[in-house]
């Protein structure tokens, strides 16, 4: 969307993750370029589309063995293309964070949350221990925690899931990165607990011109949550559009994927199953909307 | 066919005692799909172990089939009702191939004609015989949910429970699987009962609903009410508004 993408926080350019095996690359990611602005821009996909590897590759936290190429991949001003391991330590978490599925696995067990979130304050800036615990509490009020006091003391077993999701979003937050990664952010939450998170994040990444990468497999909740969609098949972007149009997608995956939903108001109405086209594989792929 | 009233169960002792269900009662009716909806820790899935004699400590009554059933059940119980699981990857023996995992229900249960039960189960989930000897790791999620399907099918089962069957399966894959549980259902006349969080899902399969909250019994609903959202309780029309996706004028921020 023009308006949105005038100075784009992230611009990526023929991106390919691969695994090399037996024989021979096994490629999850195939050639994709997209930006993000700052607005929030869904990635959506079904298991295996490479849409996570996607999100992954940007803070090169592949897993072992993988490789990735880009033609270009720019942060603001910054190439993020060849940097190296202690080049990106600069960039991870102080200007790209990511927020995992599930706070329980992403947050220490054996720390304290407050001690969590100003650890991550004071690894990106100059600060004592005291400041950044000011700022910590700064930030789970922010996060609409209504005693910062009493849950900066708490354990991660001692919160709830949708608490932990806010205690992860405020560590992601306070050293203020340009970009978030959020990879299935709210898939381990329950459906109104969810909504409330999602809330809080679109509340402070809107307020703080932040661009947010929503990687997320429910076509639902990405339409009506992101600005802008695109929709990966196969490890390449089949199609992308503006969320709000999602409904009236043209390409024959997206629109099999939005037939094959159940919808509370069909009742036992037979689902329609989604019949894949090989040629989808390899056919052009839809330029910059 | 299913009766349950004033069933209770609370795990821990005293102060640390915590009751999952709580006094809760409904009844099915033969060849009818029985939805239990509710989030996490709502005691839905408890119920449905109390159900098929996988939970065995509770309190009250269940009637199945016309018989009180007590907390441990006999051989026959099992070969009248069956279980589907939620994860395809863990319920499936890794080392066995799907024939074996097929015929062993009949083995358990001394039933002969294991060859050809197993081949016509095969085809009744839409797996061919090529499919036999494969193991799980060479199949894809919905061919092995299919398989755990077909399991339960094999011992010719007139209840099957099912907890969420389809909530680790890609949205393509659930309308296959979710097609053939209604085909299987109408065919055979099955009384099922399904867990599941996710209210489309429940409206696809469901003729009636329940409710819950915190271990008790919110509301009842025909699947017609879940359609057009014409719900009592406060707290299913937020489950319905919420399975609608995002809105930001529907949530309050100042919650803990």
């Amino acid at each position: 969307m023009s308006g949105t993408t005038k100075s784009p926080i992230l611009t990526v350019e023929d991106l390919r993750v691969g695994f090399p095996g037996p024989r021979g690359l096994v490629e999850a990611v195939r050639g994709i370029s997209f930006e993000v602005g700052r607005n929030k821009v869904g990635i959506v996909g079904e298991s295996g589309s490479g849409k996570s590897m996607t999100g992954r590759a940007i803070l090169n936290l592949l897993p072992s063995g993988a490789t990735s190429t880009v033609k270009s991949m720019r942060l603001g001003e910054t190439e993020l293309a060849g940097l190296n391991e202690n080049e990106m330590l600069g960039i991870r978490g102080k200007r790209v964070s990511m927020i995992l599925q599930d706070p329980k696995y992403s947050l220490n067990p054996v720390m304290r949350v407050g001690h969590q979130i100003a650890e991550a304050f004071r690894v990106h800036h100059r600060a004592s221990r005291a400041e950044a615990n000011e700022r910590a509490l700064e930030m789970l009020a922010a996060v609409r925690i209504r005693d910062p006091k009493r849950v900066f003391a708490l354990y991660p077993h001692e919160v709830s899931g949708g608490m932990g999701q806010r205690i992860m979003i405020a560590m992601m937050l306070i050293p203020e990165p340009e970009l978030i990664i959020a990879d299935e952010p709210t898939s381990a939450l329950d459906v109104t607990v969810r909504l409330q998170v999602l809330a809080i994040l679109d509340e402070l990444v809107t307020t703080r011109g932040i661009g947010l990468m929503f990687i997320s497999h429910d076509l639902n909740l990405v339409s009506t949550f992101c600005d802008e969609v695109l929709i990966m098949y196969a490890g390449r972007i089949v199609e992308r559009c503006p969320a709000a149009d999602l409904h009236q997608a043209k390409h024959p995956y997206t629109r099999g994927l939005l037939a094959s939903l159940p919808r509370l108001e069909d009742g036992h109405k037979r689902l329609r199953v989604l019949e894949r086209d090989p040629s989808w594989r390899n056919e052009p792929i839809p330029a910059e909307a | 066919m299913i009766e349950v009233s004033h069933l209770r169960v609370a795990f821990g002792a005293g102060e640390n005692q915590s009751v999952a269900v709580d006094d809760v009662s409904f009844s099915i009716p033969e060849a009818t799909v029985y939805g239990l909806v509710g989030e996490s820790g709502c005691g839905k899935t408890t119920i449905l172990r109390c159900l098929a004699g996988l939970n065995r400590q509770w309190s009250g009554t269940i009637r199945i089939a016309g018989k009180t059933v007590g907390p441990v059940r006999d051989l026959a119980f099992y070969r009248m009702a069956q279980m589907v699981f939620q994860d395809p990857y863990g319920s499936l023996h890794p080392r066995h191939t799907v024939n074996t995992i097929l015929s062993e229900p009949l083995v358990v249960h001394g039933i002969a004609g294991i060859g050809p039960r197993v081949s016509r189960v095969l085809a009744q989930v839409g797996l061919g015989e090529s499919y036999r000897y494969r193991y799980p790791h060479q199949l894809s999620g919905g061919q092995r949910q299919r398989v755990a399907i077909a399991r339960a099918l094999i011992l010719e089962p007139r209840i099957l429970f099912l907890d969420e069957p389809t909530s680790a399966l890609d949205v393509s894959v659930q309308a296959e699987v979710l097609n053939l549980l209604r085909d299987i259902q109408v065919e055979q006349g099955l009384t099922c009962v399904l867990v599941s969080h996710d209210l489309p899902v429940v409206a696809n399969l469901c003729n009636r609903l329940a409710v819950m909250n915190q271990g008790k019994l919110i509301e009842e609903l025909g699947v017609a009410d879940l359609m057009s959202a014409r719900a009592h309780s406060g707290y299913t029309q937020r489950l319905i508004a919420a399975s609608a996706g995002y809105d930001r004028t529907l949530v309050g921020l100042d919650v803990d």
